[in-house]
């Protein structure tokens, strides 16, 4: 893998509004990005995370978070202490959270990490999700479009907002 | 008199992953209450397959395991098969074992890294332990790595894969992402002998127990995704005549089945598939028996981890011996007639035996589905076991060390991911 490349993982399940992380990728996948932008959705990865983020430049990691204290849909952007806060919807013992602080130890934190979390209820089991999260992932696919494209059109994604480092 | 009631719950993480909990009462210095319950998920998913068309099967049991879909896939796939008068062709075989591989690798290198070695090395979890053992750490994440590429390969996807099918696989990788692939796993021998050396190192408890076990067996290599039954009280059966000595009960406390065979508890998975199958493991490995000085067979539930660690190796050197000579196939799969009928199947997932039996009625719809997973087989067995190690442990420690060594005793038998870690609460009552 090119050190060049961006990464935008989207974090899921197939259940209802945990598929938001997906949503977004599907939104970008259809924005013809830049071949510089590698778009990936996984399905509840657990510790492989540290091994798919591995070779890009920067990484962008979305997945949804349970959280009362903000309404649905609402995008959160998280270092990793703030997510290790808050509940990821992820069935396995070892989550988004977990695998970051993992990875973090073993010095394997991407240079640039961004981290979006988008607050939903429950996960629900249905195929389809909310409105509300239809319409998050439909900004968020929107604004990371913008901001991936003029960073790269200006030299770089070190332009882009706040990250977070290994050494953070 | 003082008396202690100690109660260790395992919180339920979601029935996807099992859930569990376990109750131990001591008095004194007796244990007079012990009960555990694992609850397994796939009690739902037989419900679902009926009525589905037996293509559907595969990609459904997919789901029922995180940790473990290639044997969910493997065992449907050998139990709805043998309802077919074709067979599948070697290329098929070979890949399927290739494929299944994988998933030891990276079942076993997440156990014993991310869940087992905290307890030896003295951590709470894996992410303390990283700091002052990052090298191990790196070192499971790469032979983990290493599984999920093999799944990969053939499933499209390492979680809940999607390329088997009945008759083969949906699509054949090409002979130049094997290559490359091959080499990879070639740079992670080393990886893999260094593990077992290290876990071999560990100071394990001491603590011989006697159990039956049960594995599967084949006459030409090392059981893995076929065979038949063998147990070390020395029966030998095929998968349709499971049902005449395995039996499944209901338990007051618990939504989950319990295994016996012929009214016993029995061990299923890494320490009994090596006692029962040590003599086929391959030259290098039995050389790595002398030079850990391991004697097979092993009535110690502790070596599971170095069984896990052995078993990595062999998972390496299989799939680097059956994809080193791999050629792109005319058809990646064959198109099978199943006729109507019962089909029984099974393979040995990285957890241990999983037996799976259909009905398919004359429009090709699954009319009837049973599925026997690992876990609920082995927990008779771990609850004799706790009763056991933790009487002779000493059952006047504190409870810190004695939710440890149960924690410890359930671990060896990687009862599943969710479960595994940090998953047993003490509250201690005195009175």
């Amino acid at each position: 893998m090119s050190t060049h490349l961006h990464l935008i993982i989207g974090i899921g399940s197939p259940f209802g509004d945990d598929q938001v992380g997906w949503r977004v990728i599907d939104q970008l996948r259809q924005m013809g990005l830049p071949s510089a932008i590698q778009l990936l959705s996984l399905d509840r990865p657990g510790p492989e995370l540290i091994e798919q983020m591995q070779g890009g430049a920067s990484v962008t990691l979305i997945d949804a978070v349970i959280s009362e204290q903000h309404p649905v849909g609402c995008c959160l952007e998280l270092d990793p202490d703030q997510l290790a806060q808050l509940d990821t919807c992820s069935s396995h013992g070892f989550g988004l959270s977990n695998t970051l602080a993992l990875a973090q130890q073993l010095d394997q934190l991407p240079t640039r990490l961004r981290i979006f979390g988008v607050s939903i209820r429950t996960p629900g089991m249905g195929d389809g999700v909310s409105e509300e999260i239809n319409a998050a992932a439909h900004a968020l696919a929107q604004q990371l479009a913008e901001e991936y494209q003029t960073a790269i059109g200006m030299g770089g994604v070190g332009c882009l907002g706040s990250s977070s480092s290994s050494s953070s | 008199m003082t008396s202690r009631r100690i109660r260790i719950d395992v919180p339920a993480l979601t029935r996807v992953e099992g859930e569990g909990s376990l109750r131990l009462e001591i008095k004194g210095n007796k244990l007079v209450e012990l009960g555990l319950s694992i609850f397994e998920p796939p009690r739902y998913f037989e419900k679902f397959l009926e009525g589905r068309e037996a293509r559907e099967v595969v990609d459904i049991v997919a789901r029922i395991c995180g940790i473990c879909p290639v044997a969910y896939q493997i065992s449907a796939l050998n139990a709805l098969e043998s309802l077919s008068t074709q067979a599948v062709s070697p290329w098929v075989q070979r890949m399927r074992r290739a494929f299944y591989c994988g998933e030891w690798l990276q079942s076993h290198a997440l156990h014993i890294h991310l869940l087992a070695l905290p307890d030896y090395l003295g951590f709470d979890n894996a992410i303390a332990m990283a700091e002052r053992h990052p090298e191990e750490v790196k070192r499971g994440l790469k032979l983990q790595g290493m599984g999920n590429a093999l799944i990969r390969l053939f499933g499209g996807r390492s979680v809940h894969p999607v390329g088997a099918r009945l008759g083969g696989f949906h699509h054949a990788p090409s002979a130049e992402t094997v290559a490359d692939l091959v080499e990879k796993l070639k740079g992670a021998q080393e990886d893999a002998r260094n593990l077992t050396h290290f876990c071999a190192s560990l100071p394990l408890p001491d603590d011989p127990q006697s159990f039956i076990c049960v594995a599967l067996h084949h006459p030409d290599h090392y059981a893995m995704e076929s065979g038949e039954i063998h147990t070390s009280t020395g029966l030998v059966l095929n998968a349709a005549q499971f049902e005449q000595h395995f039996h499944e009960h209901h338990k007051p406390d618990s939504t989950a089945l319990w295994s016996d065979l012929d009214g016993h508890p029995y061990l299923t998975g890494p320490l009994a598939r090596l006692n029962i199958n040590h003599a086929q493991l391959p030259d290098f490995l039995q050389a790595r028996l002398q030079e850990i000085g391991f004697q097979l067979p092993s009535s110690n539930m502790f070596h599971s981890l170095i069984a896990r660690a052995l078993e990595i190796e062999l998972a390496l050197h299989e799939a680097i011996r059956l994809l080193d000579e791999y050629a792109y196939p005319d058809a990646p799969y064959n198109s099978l007639f199943l006729e109507p009928g019962i089909g029984f199947g099974m393979s040995e997932a990285p957890r241990g035996l999983l037996w799976h039996r259909y009905a398919l009625d004359d429009q090709g719809l699954i009319q009837a589905a049973r599925i026997v997973p690992p876990t609920s087989q082995n927990q008779a067995r771990i609850e004799e076991d706790l009763h056991r190690s933790l009487s002779r442990f000493g059952l006047n420690h504190d409870e810190d060390a004695l939710r440890l060594r149960a924690e410890q005793v359930i671990r060896n038998y990687d009862p599943c991911i969710s479960c595994a870690t940090h998953f047993l609460r003490l509250e201690k009552h005195e009175t």
